[in-house]
């Protein structure tokens, strides 16, 4: 419940003031009391607050009365300069009908001049910052020129790292979309870098002051579309000379209505709001199975790129490797490189999920590692743990062998529980419900047949 | 399915629209709603870490605004199952044309919606229930049929030439 204002002349500031959180106040040169807003009311009691708006100040001090008493703890120090907040704490105040608690409030004088009336804001530290969005807007305009120095370059994304044919095209592609205006139309697997490179190629706009809106289909109705792209579309509507980059992620999971909404701002806008697409479909299959209505598809994929999955072009991944290494090593770290076995493990790893899932694994590997080269224990289990003959792992139409079978999977619990157990098998054996023992009797087991394989 | 909503805020305000809400929102009847509240950044950020999928909702302006917008920034790139939300408390102090900048300038760190009030959660109450269903289906694969997917023949019974 909100409390005042008592004057006409200061219910805008009042309704202003309405939807703080915390509790605030206004008071007259006069020591009179002009407003109090809900959580204000909440902390004095609205009875208290309906009393004070009402309260005058006496001409003799001091009083008996309790009001006068109330009065004079929420009043502004007598130290506060003109011009200069200052933070005092309201006492607590106990009366039979009336209990304050106690509260920290940040007085500040509204206007230079004796008349003016002081703001004071309770739970506020001068020396913080104060919750006001014009503090808020300087912090977002600077966090996101940081996010835009982020976007990557090029020449630093991972996936146009490497010497393959692939690679080669990919890089020629991804530069020429980087240097036109053109839409682009970025098909490949869940995480094979697509997010990355679509930011790289909207770099040079984001330099020149241009948004990217990223908006996962996948969730969106017309609405919403409407509603993630409508802050784009009032900046273009706002300045002619205004570009914006949407990024359409899973864009082959769009929803018909939704369609139609975009249709309307390509046409609308045109050049001036460019789009990125990313899609597990290329275009032919997006048409072939109606996922995109064809006049969409059309405009969309001016310049369709396919990045190719990890696993086709093997032969980049020692320079992907050790690329990915150089930009995930800390400073106070020295890793020169990673050991040929465990280079091994990841050239033969099927790397469902891409590129994110090798970015990850180095990074896990950069965490781990006490020395300077990176060795297989260094590697997450999933790897570590692969074999590319694993009955369990390669889909082959053949009969397997129940024993090994139960045998491999319970060797992969184990695994589990003493990496979760932080290596210790005693606290493994617990989790696993089986004797330290018996635990231990497998991982020997396991050592000495893994020693007759080799 | 655990469905996870973290607020960072220094009232209740998000919390209790959270709360309310929430339960709707869930994709499936069996599903749990569970939330935590934050009042540091730092702290919801390294959460989301334990708990994704999640949902996330950071409270601004805040007296850390600069912290919670890294943390947003730093939640996104981290390429985890969340979906954030930004939610105001002194809209009534921004005109539009500030307000559409600041909307968009958190999209673009990586917020999916703005909420001006706690109100304007149902109309992500769609986005909200598929990304649920999307992070359904991993969350609930036990090992059984973990261990059944990797069998060498687990595929056939959806190709054509497999066993019926």
């Amino acid at each position: 419940m909100t409390v005042g204002p008592r004057s006409t002349s200061i219910r805008p500031l009042g309704k202003m003031l309405e939807a703080i959180g915390q509790p605030v106040y206004l008071v007259a040169a006069d020591g009179r009391f002009d407003f109090f807003n809900a959580a204000c009311a909440l902390w004095l009691g609205a009875d208290l607050a309906e009393q004070l708006l009402k309260w005058k100040p006496s001409a003799t001090s001091p009083t008996s009365d309790p009001l006068d008493r109330v009065a004079e703890r929420l009043c502004p120090p007598m130290t506060l300069r003109q011009g200069r907040p200052s933070t005092e704490l309201v006492s607590e105040f106990n009366e039979a009908s009336w209990r304050i608690t106690a509260k920290e409030f940040l007085f500040v004088p509204l206007s230079s001049d004796a008349a003016g009336w002081t703001l004071a804001i309770g739970d506020a530290h001068w020396n913080s910052e104060i919750p006001t969005n014009e503090v808020d807007l300087i912090s977002i305009s600077r966090q996101l020129t940081a996010v835009r120095q982020r976007y990557p370059r090029l020449q630093h994304l991972g996936p146009l790292i490497g010497s393959s044919p692939q690679a080669e095209h990919l890089r020629q592609q991804v530069t020429l979309a980087a240097d036109c205006q053109a839409n682009v139309f970025l098909t490949g697997r869940e995480g094979c870098g697509g997010l990355q490179i679509a930011q790289a190629i909207h770099k040079r706009q984001a330099e020149q002051h241009a948004s990217l809106t990223p908006v996962d289909c996948s969730l969106m109705d017309a609405e919403l579309l409407q509603a993630a792209i409508s802050p784009l579309i009032s900046r273009l509507a706002g300045s002619t000379h205004a570009t914006g980059t949407v990024l359409l992620r899973h864009i082959d999971q769009l929803a018909a209505d939704a369609q139609a909404t975009l249709r309307q701002y390509m046409l609308e806008f045109d050049k001036r709001l460019r789009f990125i697409c990313l899609s597990a479909l290329t275009v032919r299959e997006c048409l072939d199975r109606d996922c995109i209505q064809p006049s969409i598809a059309l405009s969309l994929a001016t310049l369709p790129i396919h990045v190719p999955a990890l696993v086709d072009r093997i032969s980049d991944l020692p320079m992907i490797v050790q690329h990915l290494i150089h930009r995930r090593t800390k400073p106070n770290q020295t890793i020169e490189g990673i050991a040929r076995p465990a280079l091994d493990l990841l050239s033969s790893y099927p790397w469902p999920g891409d590129f994110d899932e090798l970015d990850g694994a180095i990074r896990h590997a950069v965490r781990e590692t006490g020395s300077s080269v990176i060795q297989p224990q260094h590697l997450p289990l999933a790897i570590r743990s692969y074999r590319p003959q694993d009955p369990l792992a390669v889909a082959e139409d053949r009969p397997i062998d129940l024993d090994r079978f139960l045998l491999r999977i319970e060797r992969e619990l184990i695994d589990r529980a003493v990496e979760q157990s932080g290596g210790n098998r005693a606290e493994a054996a617990r989790r696993l419900g089986i004797s330290r023992s018996r635990l231990l009797r497998r991982l020997d087991e396991y050592d000495a047949s893994a020693g007759a394989e080799d | 399915m655990r469905c996870h909503w973290l607020i960072c805020e220094s009232g209740d305000r998000w919390e209790h629209a959270a709360r309310h809400f929430g339960p709707e929102m869930l994709a499936e009847s069996d599903d749990q709603m569970l939330l935590k509240t934050f009042k540091q950044p730092t702290d919801c950020l390294a959460a989301i870490t334990d708990v994704a999928p999640a949902i996330v909702v950071w409270q601004l302006p805040a007296f850390h605004a600069s912290t919670v917008l890294q943390a947003i920034e730093m939640a996104n790139a981290g390429n985890r199952p969340i979906l954030q939300f930004a939610a105001l408390s002194l809209d009534a102090t921004c005109g539009p044309v500030r307000r559409n900048d600041l909307e968009l300038a958190l999209r673009e760190m990586g917020v999916f919606a703005v909420l001006d009030h706690p109100l304007s959660l149902l109309p992500n109450a769609t986005a909200i229930r598929k990304f649920w269903r999307r992070h359904r289906r991993q969350d609930n694969l036990t090992l059984v049929q973990q261990i059944w997917d990797r069998l060498p023949w687990a595929n056939d019974l959806h190709t054509p030439g497999g066993r019926k």
